[in-house]
């Protein structure tokens, strides 16, 4: 590659022959001298910025985790445009062309990342699950108990929802019954399979969806020793794509 | 007056004294540190000799005959000792004392038919359960008009405090059962015998089978039960988890041994003639010892 210079030609490598390198010197040239010129300088730092407000603007919450390559390449990005800004030396055009590029590119992935996220990410919903039956919950009464989403929990579509249950023993201060409980759960909304599940306390579930519903209700069913009493609650309840 | 060069070896000497010195306090540091960093403290059982509370007034499962102690907890003390090569030195502790001699460091281990519960494991390492056992009634020998969880309305009850027995018993299903707190065992037994002033005595089963041994003119209710199971754990103050777990290996290998079967027919012969299914009804299962031995909090 040619080192960068002050006159319009010393950009032309001395090894190019032809008129296609000369067609590809000229571009390249085109490239540098609008890389290089002064107007040019915080162009990658703004477009990494409006990516970062946009992204801020459109945040869909979630789990930290699947934000970790967004981070990372808009970390990239602002770096690069960052050190490209600073860079004042005239004749690093090399340099100066790597870090716009890597600025560039680092934002756009970034960006479509964040896409990603939004379109396919996890949405948690774990505030929005209401729960309706009497509790505490025991083995003889054959209560059941009923976790349900609404309808603004599930304004974004996802296939499968990802439910982490608590179970308690009703009275802490009496015999635990822990070790000897688990519980049922199956998904009531029509048009969807129940696909019973067992957990343990602290247990987790997974159901697919299916088609899109107004409402998700999942049914808990408790088995546990005699005489124990017990109290379920979701943890985590977590929209997701399968 | 001193001149410049006779002043310098003098300031290096005392750079030197000054640099040892805060070397020295730093090793005096890292040292305390490092004291601090040992998280465990000696072993329970390093003397050989392990200090243990137990029940006085329980036949069958913690009693005092002639400065003897005897029972089922007793026999557990000193088999699950025994395999960590240390001995019990068993001293009496009231069912409300429980905790407090554990805390307060006057005993190593607390076996007295001693409850694992969610509240007890924040405060407490447990190794067990050793038995398991529901919830009862014990009656005058004579006395039929017990036979069903209602018949008990209206009828005085007796309990004892520090027990989960009289936590079951508050709660509001249980409101129209008259239930009153005497100090100890001893005292319920005496209302219901004795005084008469009690229709039952409520406590585990084991504890009321292991009182009619010794008081063949009172009886457990048959098939009479209230609440969940209890879970006899040995007890021990938290930061000893390797002497826990020690305990914990050591009682998992004794409960599924025949030994467990012959020392609890043992001390508490009324059971296996009241219960054909003992075994499985008061033996714990190995999942169990581990969802509870040796944690903050019951695993699932």
């Amino acid at each position: 590659m040619s080192r960068a210079g002050g006159g319009g030609d010393v950009y032309n490598s001395p090894t190019a022959h032809g008129d296609h390198s000369i067609a590809a010197n000229d571009i390249r040239n085109v490239i540098i001298r609008w890389v290089m010129h002064p107007s040019a300088r915080w162009l990658p730092l703004l477009l990494a910025c409006a990516a970062v407000v946009a992204a801020g603007a459109r945040w869909p919450d979630g789990p930290a985790r699947q934000y970790v390559l967004w981070g990372v390449l808009t970390g990239l990005s602002l770096l690069a445009a960052a050190a490209r800004v600073l860079d004042r030396r005239p004749r690093d055009a090399l340099v100066i062309g790597v870090l716009s590029l890597v600025s560039v590119l680092a934002t756009v992935g970034g960006w479509l990342t964040f896409q990603q996220v939004v379109a396919h990410g996890e949405i948690d919903v774990t505030g929005q699950v209401r729960t309706e039956g009497r509790q505490p919950l025991d083995e003889e009464a054959h209560r059941t108990l009923t976790l349900r989403l609404d309808a603004p929990a599930l304004a974004e579509p996802r296939d499968a929802l990802r439910l982490t249950l608590a179970i308690a023993d009703h009275d802490p201060a009496g015999p635990t019954c822990l070790p000897d409980t688990r519980a049922t759960l199956s998904l009531l909304t029509s048009g969807a399979a129940a696909q019973p599940t067992d957990v343990r306390p602290g247990g987790t579930a997974d159901f697919s969806l299916g088609a899109r519903a107004g409402a998700v209700r999942i049914g808990v069913r408790l088995h546990t020793a005699r005489g124990c009493r017990m109290d379920v609650r979701a943890t985590g309840a977590v929209l997701h794509d399968k | 007056m001193t001149t410049g060069a006779a002043r310098a070896p003098h300031g290096r000497r005392r750079a030197r004294r000054h640099r040892a010195l805060a070397a020295a306090a730093l090793a005096t540091l890292a040292a305390s540190a490092a004291a601090c960093g040992t998280s465990e403290p000696p072993s329970l059982f390093a003397s050989g000799k392990v200090s243990v509370g137990a029940k006085n007034d329980q036949p069958g499962t913690g009693v005092v005959h002639t400065y003897k102690f005897s029972g089922f907890d007793i026999t557990v003390a000193r088999q699950i000792l025994a395999s960590v090569g240390a001995e019990p030195d068993f001293g009496i502790v009231p069912s409300e004392d429980r905790s407090a001699v554990l805390t307060g460091k006057k005993k190593d281990l607390v076996v007295a038919t001693f409850s694992i519960t969610v509240d007890r494991m924040k405060e407490l390492d447990f190794a067990g359960p050793y038995a398991s056992t529901y919830q009862g009634i014990l009656v005058r020998r004579n006395d039929h008009r017990i036979r069903k969880p209602d018949d008990l309305f209206g009828k005085r009850v007796c309990t004892w405090p520090g027990t989960t027995s009289a936590t079951t018993l508050e709660g509001p299903e249980y409101s129209r059962i008259a239930v009153y707190e005497r100090p100890d065992a001893s005292s319920c037994l005496a209302d219901l015998k004795v005084k008469k002033v009690a229709d039952a005595v409520s406590t585990d089963q084991m504890i009321l089978y292991g009182f009619t041994q010794e008081n063949p003119d009172l009886r457990v209710v048959p098939d009479l039960t209230y609440g969940s199971a209890n879970h006899y754990g040995i007890a021990m103050n938290k930061g000893h988890r390797k002497d826990c777990l020690r305990l914990r290996d050591a009682l998992r290998e004794y409960v599924g041994s025949n030994t467990w079967s012959h020392d609890f027919s043992t001390s508490l012969w009324s059971i296996p003639k009241a219960d054909p299914t003992w075994e499985t009804d008061y033996r714990p299962r190995e999942e169990t010892i581990d969802a509870l031995s040796c944690r903050d909090r019951p695993s699932a």
